[in-house]
């Protein structure tokens, strides 16, 4: 029983890292319209920045986050300005900007490769906290505790931006239909450009949490974070936060706990079939596709 | 020209181009051809514009249904996201790595620069092993052509060549430095890669050398050879010292299940463990891209066993030694050399207390040839080899030293590889038994430990 519970709070851990970059990659897919391949990138060069500006220049984690927040969001309006505005213009359909995104995947990729020179680091106690809390029987480690606020922050603090905001109405109606939105007096191009700001600074911190609690830095991060988020986004729902959410904890417990009762060896099978599963009793998952803007 | 209109307006109003039912819905009620703008100019008009662009679709003839909309778009989604991990993966996959000095004096060797493909592995998450390795060659060449081991006007030069872990990407390369007449190949250092090259260097007829995979059954003379050792034995010996000095009964193994090498390292843990009386609690598989351990971590944990195994790659080792510890298992861990590298040291940090592995080189070793080596590596560079640097090392020094017997052709250097039956490496004086390297006193493996400031060290248990 106590191995559940340790492996109940293990699998909430790794959902709550999962969840960060999930929520953030289905909003930049809902109202960006782009299946953003590079999003793991982003995540990585958050977290590279991260620790760049602790170990370079000396500065804490309190201004090592906002920092990385701030340059990844600035890449990522960069990123979708240059790379995917020029086919939202056009109306080219998912597949251009996906091509496109999978180039900006490659170069950040070997940008950053060379920039860690492949050697995997991590933030150390200086900069974050190594405690493993005990709580009766049970460890829980501090980046642990700090990757489920995040996570349970940020879906709150999103739901709240989108549902009770004015820019989250623009957000609702660019995502639902920009040419509508533009034609009711909304400037979809700005809202797009602030959206992929948010989604660079989600990514920044899910790449800052995921180094946190996996004790590891390396130009490969986003790559797991990119699969993992974009299984959850599948299995919580486009378009919904929420389901971007509770589907990323759905795959943090899966992927602990397949492991642990039924077979390490068959870990991703067990835990992508089970996606599979769900996804063939819910085609459109958890929550269903409710896009930003529909009336419900 | 009325095409033309409707998109101008559309486009000063939208900002986008809209699908054909949408355009032809928006042509019937709002443009005013004439003008080529909108109809009307108060925006709170439009407050149905959304519901009645619906109405529009659904009265078209090949309406799409949400549905299928959906399907496409996650069935491009989910292809898209197919060919990153394709394209990922070709950066990265499995690794597995686990060194050398010669001496001799050729004949007729030639003047002339011998060029040798060369398989780098400067990508992917296996890059770091892959990079070191990398850097011990070419510190081998610069001694090679520094001390004009080959003669007065012979060099050795490495014509490298990322392959990313990528299979394909290797054979194409192959190809490319067979038609260019290379004198040989070093190549090898992923077990998927090897495996995948084996049968063109043996069909090409390309004198070849491992640069580092421990793939079962990959050396094939007379073409392929692999002067590194294999540590099953080792293993052994680490296990049984290990008995002898702390007595466990029992233990878990983890597996990295996706690398050749590493399984077959397992079994060579598994049965010395299980030889030694050892109860195998469990056995656990991770995989090579695994950066999670806390769920292995904890459920090793909770077993409570005497002694923990890993047969896995340097940074699944790191960072599950890491993950242990917080679980709360500060029990002893064995395994092999892959954690032994600074910067995951760095990251395991004091958690490498109580940890032992076995490896063919250690900065410790004082056999003439390692000694050598890392004294002149530390005045060159700064900072200690490892392993890794030791892989590449003694790979371009045996290459150097049969090319050094032969006239400087393929068939010369096959034939000078055939007659290599000894070698002094920086592991030791090596046999070669068909293709593959031996010690040559088989007690000869290095036993090491983590000292309390986190640095190898010599473990020096009572022999067996």
């Amino acid at each position: 029983m106590n191995l559940l519970v340790q492996q109940l709070i293990n699998g909430v851990i790794i959902g709550a890292v999962y969840a960060v970059f999930a929520i953030g990659f289905a909003l930049a897919f809902a109202v960006q319209g782009v299946l953003n391949l590079a999003y793991g990138a982003y995540a990585t060069v958050g977290a590279l920045v991260a620790l760049w500006v602790h170990t370079s220049l000396g500065l804490d984690f309190y201004v090592a986050l906002p920092l990385a927040i701030v340059a990844t969001a600035a890449m990522s309006m960069a990123v979708d300005q240059v790379a995917f505005q020029p086919f939202r213009q056009s109306e080219n359909g998912l597949l251009g900007p996906i091509i496109t995104s999978i180039g900006v995947l490659l170069v950040s990729r070997e940008v950053t490769r060379i920039a860690t020179q492949a050697e995997p680091k991590q933030y150390g106690p200086s900069f974050f906290s190594q405690a493993v809390y005990k709580v009766a029987s049970f460890r829980i480690p501090a980046a642990g505790l700090f990757a489920v606020a995040v996570a349970v922050v940020t879906v709150i603090g999103l739901h709240v931006l989108i549902r009770k905001t004015p820019f989250g109405a623009s957000m609702r109606a660019v995502g639902a239909d920009a040419v509508s939105a533009s034609v009711a007096g909304l400037s979809p191009r700005r809202t797009t450009i602030y959206t992929a700001g948010i989604g660079g600074a989600l990514a920044a911190v899910a790449g800052v949490t995921a180094g946190l609690t996996l004790s590891n830095v390396s130009f490969t991060l986003g790559d797991s974070l990119l699969l993992s988020g974009f299984a959850a986004v599948v299995l919580g729902g486009f378009g919904d936060i929420r389901g971007a959410f509770f589907g990323a904890m759905t795959l943090g417990l899966l992927d602990i706990l397949g492991a642990q009762y039924l077979s390490t060896a068959f870990r991703d099978v067990i835990t992508y079939g089970a996606v599979l599963v769900i996804l063939i009793i819910r085609p459109r998952g958890l929550f269903g596709e409710v896009r930003y803007g529909a009336e419900r | 020209m009325k095409r033309a209109l409707v998109t101008l307006s559309v486009c000063r109003y939208g900002g986008r181009i809209p699908d054909p039912v949408r355009l032809r819905w928006m042509r019937e009620r709002f443009i005013d051809y004439e003008r080529g703008e909108m109809r009307f100019t108060n925006v709170s008009e439009l407050g149905g514009i959304r519901a009645a662009t619906r109405r529009a679709s659904q009265s078209d003839p090949r309406p799409v249904a949400p549905r299928r909309r959906w399907l496409n778009r996650t069935i491009s989604a989910a292809l898209a996201v197919a060919l990153a991990g394709s394209l990922a993966a070709a950066c990265s996959s499995g690794g597995d790595v686990s060194g050398s000095g010669g001496s001799g004096s050729g004949k007729g060797l030639p003047s002339g620069t011998y060029t040798f493909g060369t398989e780098a592995l400067t990508s992917g998450p296996a890059a770091l092993a892959g990079k070191t390795i990398l850097d011990g060659m070419n510190f081998a060449v610069s001694e090679i052509n520094g001390q004009k081991f080959l003669g007065d006007g012979a060099n050795i030069k490495l014509d490298t060549f990322d392959s990313g872990g990528d299979p394909a990407k290797a054979i194409s390369a192959l190809n490319q430095w067979d038609q260019e007449n290379v004198t040989g190949i070093l190549f090898g250092i992923l077990t998927t890669v090897a495996g995948a090259s084996k049968p063109v260097l043996v069909s090409k007829k390309i004198p070849s050398i491992v640069a580092g995979s421990l793939l079962p059954g990959l050396p094939q003379p007379p073409y392929i050879y692999r002067p590194q050792i294999l540590l099953n034995a080792s293993y052994s010996q680490l296990v049984a010292r290990y008995i002898k000095v702390k007595h466990p009964t029992t233990a878990v193994t983890v597996v990295t299940s996706d690398n050749d090498g590493m399984v077959s390292d397992g079994k060579s843990w598994t049965s010395a463990l299980e030889q030694g009386g050892v109860k195998i609690l469990k056995s656990i598989n991770v995989s090579t891209s695994d950066t999670s351990f806390s769920g292995p971590a904890a459920s090793i944990a909770s077993s409570s066993p005497d002694v923990v195994v890993l047969s896995t790659l340097g940074n699944n080792s790191a960072l599950l030694i890491k993950g242990l510890r917080d679980a709360g298992y500060n029990g002893p861990i064995l395994t092999n050399y892959g954690v032994a590298t600074e910067s995951l040291i760095k990251i395991a940090g004091s958690a490498l207390h109580d940890v032992y592995y076995s490896a063919a080189y250690s900065q410790f070793s004082t056999y003439p040839v390692a000694a050598k080596f890392t004294a002149a590596y530390k005045a060159a560079k700064g900072v200690m080899p490892d392993a890794f640097v030791a892989f590449g090392y003694n790979t371009v020094w045996y290459a150097a030293t049969a090319l050094k017997a032969s006239d400087g052709t393929r068939q010369g250097l096959v034939e000078a590889l055939g007659s290599l039956k000894s070698f002094e490496s920086v592991y030791g004086a090596l046999k070669i038994v068909d293709g593959q390297a031996e010690l040559a006193d088989p007690s000869g493996a290095q036993f090491l430990t983590f000292d309390s400031s986190n640095s190898p060290t010599a473990w020096t248990p009572p022999s067996s």
